[in-house]
């Protein structure tokens, strides 16, 4: 134990001192701090751009012209609809103008035809438009002219103003959202995936590069007539993970308090509000449980990758086949954002080596079954063990092996 | 002599250090090759050999951190490894993180190998004046010369005052000076009842310390035991002569390999005492004065270029 904590104490110690580490941390504080400040930003001006806006809005951009033979509205109905409607003027045409006003329709987007005709007592609507990207329009047009109609039919009828008022109105209701919104939900998810996909990326090649400058350098010789090579590899992997874990704390402490402090509760874009909300505790949680388990099934493999090489440029090429996988996993986690309750996406969860990336982001995104979370996480820790155990095994005599690099049906060999 | 290391409690004569039959494959390759030899006593052990010899296997696997594919290597009576025996490594290339500092790392080393915080302080900063290498403790190891990395290397293979010493190639890139300096203490340890097993291409130093050797050849062992007794085996074959004039027309007279000439005068390969005589004798009578005779038993450097050379 006690030489575990050697060499996890003297790995820390000297990762956490690079310069390399304090600048990209820093950068990734820096980065935290400003993205969480533009929605400040954006709202601060766009307040300055909605004061404006209430003065032009008046302007009639959409002009429906309506055919209505049966008279379905009078003069006075139709200045109430451009009333409630806002910047849309509604003007009574002759039917015979019908294809005279198509064509002016086709050619302009700012013009609409509304037909008002009676089909079995009841008004029928055919709506005339060049593209069809307006659809509030004519639900609520019909709607309106739905209450104009029964309105008047009930008054024939000898009903009273009030029942009248009373019976045409709608059910009140409010919207209260209780899932997770899609958008957020979409962010979010970006956010966890590259978020963990470049922790456990950066810190595993930091493993890599540790385990090959020890064996380049001929440390390794030293260090092996003293210490066990598991507990080499076990300290110096946990070691990386606790610096990388430390980062991740950091970023997430400063994240939280900059949200709290800048992050305007109301934001939104593209109408739908945008807050860090999916980010509950139990998430952040799951989130850290995630990258220590991912971390530590690619540290294992990075440090068989460092312990092939011979040269301390070989590094990257002996990492290729663990980079892949991980940008392979990377990208399903990726597709599973649109679909994150589909089959597709409890699979790429189940699977080690994508489910660090892909189980924190379904989180954040939907709810996840309690079961699947356990069966994910226990299928990542069993194969971390088993992967650890053959790394162990095969880091002990690639880390003395000089000369040509390891292949991987030479590391086969010697770990049998 | 009997060392009291190799006398245990019970007062039962052990052989502290014994590797019989010690084979290493890498696949096809034998790298050494049924290798068997006895250390009883503390001093320095000479393992030689050409590049390539198997040498630094031998050691890894000593070390224990190379597996064996068979054969048994004991320390007092049980198999050497880490728990069992406490090692000083000096490799021959390197063994220094190039980019942490001189007193962080030695500290580390020592750590690893038990010390406490404390004592690895005190154990480093006496050899670091003993070599004096103090006021690089905080330098980065890589912008060391040569000869202070070796210094360095050399006191993290001391630093925990280990019983098996093997050090490899332990004068590589030192001055004259410094050479002088690690000779004291490589002298010190073997005073002090430590084994040292060393690997060395210079034959000279190897002659100096060694009382064993054992020479190394694809893996397979060429000659070992006691150096004197190689020496002596080989009998006094072995004639330098200078002299004022020159003498090779009386060399060949008397029928006399000529090793090699040149201005400090001949090397003769002689078959007996007698045929020494014989030219001295010869050359007096001529009136050629003697600068220098010396009849002696050959160097371990030729009886190495011989052996290695020789055998293919």
């Amino acid at each position: 134990m006690k030489e575990f904590f050697t060499v996890f104490a003297y790995t820390f110690k000297e990762n956490v001192r690079k310069k390399s580490f304090i600048i990209s941390t820093v950068i990734m504080l820096l980065l935290a701090i400003v993205a969480l400040n533009i929605p400040a930003f954006m709202q601060n001006s766009n307040k300055d751009n909605t004061a404006e806006e209430d003065n032009t809005s008046i302007d009639i951009h959409t002009t429906v012209f309506i055919v209505d033979e049966k008279k379905v509205l009078d003069e006075q109905d139709l200045e109430g609809l451009g009333i409630a409607f806002k910047g849309y003027a509604f003007k009574a045409e002759n039917l015979n103008n019908v294809d005279a006003l198509k064509k002016t329709i086709k050619e302009s987007d700012d013009s609409a035809l509304l037909i008002i005709n009676i089909k079995e007592g009841q008004p029928f609507l055919e709506y005339w438009v060049n593209k069809d990207d307006d659809q509030i329009i004519p639900s609520q047009l019909s709607k309106a002219i739905k209450n104009i109609y029964a309105g008047r039919v009930l008054k024939n009828a000898d009903i009273s103003d009030e029942i009248i008022q009373m019976s045409l109105n709608d059910a009140a209701y409010e919207v209260n959202v209780l899932g997770k919104g899609m958008m957020q939900s979409y962010f979010s998810g970006i956010l966890v995936t590259i978020l963990l996909f470049f922790a456990i990326y950066f810190y595993g090649y930091g493993v890599s590069m540790s385990v090959a400058s020890e064996k380049t350098s001929r440390v390794m010789e030293i260090i092996l007539t003293s210490v066990k090579p598991s507990k080499i590899i076990i300290g110096k992997t946990v070691a990386m993970g606790f610096l990388g874990l430390c980062d991740l704390l950091l970023l997430i402490i400063v994240s939280v308090v900059t949200y709290k402090l800048r992050f305007p509760k109301d934001f939104k874009i593209m109408g739908e509000t945008l807050n860090l909300s999916n980010f509950t505790g139990p998430v952040l949680t799951m989130l850290i449980v995630y990258f220590i388990l991912g971390y530590s099934l690619y540290a294992v493999l990075n440090a068989v990758a460092g312990a092939t090489v011979s040269k301390a440029e070989d590094v990257n090429s002996a990492m290729m086949p663990i980079s892949m996988i991980s940008l392979i996993a990377f990208y399903l986690s990726y597709a599973i954002l649109g679909l994150p309750e589909g089959k597709f996406a409890t699979i790429v969860s189940l699977i080690p080596f994508s489910a660090p990336f892909a189980m924190p982001c379904r989180l954040v995104l939907t709810d996840v079954p309690a079961w699947e979370i356990g069966v994910s996480a226990a299928i990542l820790l069993a194969s971390t063990i088993l992967l650890g155990w053959i790394s162990i095994r095969i880091y002990s005599s690639a880390v003395l092996h000089y000369g040509k690099r390891l292949k991987l049906k030479d590391l086969l060999n010697i770990s049998k | 002599m009997v060392s009291t290391s190799s006398i245990n409690k019970c007062g039962v004569k052990n052989l502290a250090l014994v590797i019989s039959n010690v084979v290493k494959k890498f696949g096809e390759k034998t790298a050494v090759d049924g290798i068997s030899f006895t250390m009883e006593n503390p001093g320095v052990f000479g393992l030689l050999g050409t590049n390539g010899a198997g040498k630094t296997t031998t050691i890894r696997m000593i070390l224990g951190i190379l597996e064996k594919d068979s054969g048994t290597i004991q320390w007092n009576g049980k198999p050497v490894t880490r728990e069992n025996v406490k090692f000083g490594y000096l490799p021959e290339e390197r063994g220094l993180y190039p980019k942490a500092k001189v007193g962080e790392q030695l500290l580390y080393f020592a750590k690893l190998r038990g010390l406490t915080a404390k004592a690895a302080k005190n154990s480093m900063e006496q050899w670091c004046e003993r070599l004096g290498v103090t006021e690089y403790i905080n330098s980065v190891a890589e912008h060391l010369s040569k000869g202070n990395q070796q210094k360095i290397q050399f006191i993290s293979a001391l630093i925990h005052d280990p019983e098996l010493i093997i050090l490899d190639e332990p004068l590589s890139g030192l001055d004259p000076i410094n050479a002088d300096l690690f000779r004291g203490v490589i002298n010190e340890l073997a005073s002090k009842q430590k084994f040292i097993i060393m690997s060395s291409h210079q034959m000279h130093l190897v002659e100096e310390y060694c009382n064993d050797i054992l020479i190394l050849k694809n893996g397979k062992t060429l000659l070992k035991g006691n150096l004197n007794e190689i020496k002596r085996g080989y009998g006094r074959t072995n004639l330098s002569i200078k002299c004022e004039a020159d003498i090779k027309n009386l060399v060949e007279q008397a029928g006399i390999n000529i090793v090699s000439a040149d201005e400090s005068g001949y090397e003769l390969k002689i078959k007996s005492e007698e045929q020494a005589n014989e030219i001295l004798k010869n050359i007096i009578d001529n009136g050629i004065s003697v600068l220098k005779f010396e009849i002696r038993e050959p160097s371990l450097h030729e009886i190495f270029v011989e052996k290695v050379g020789g055998a293919e």
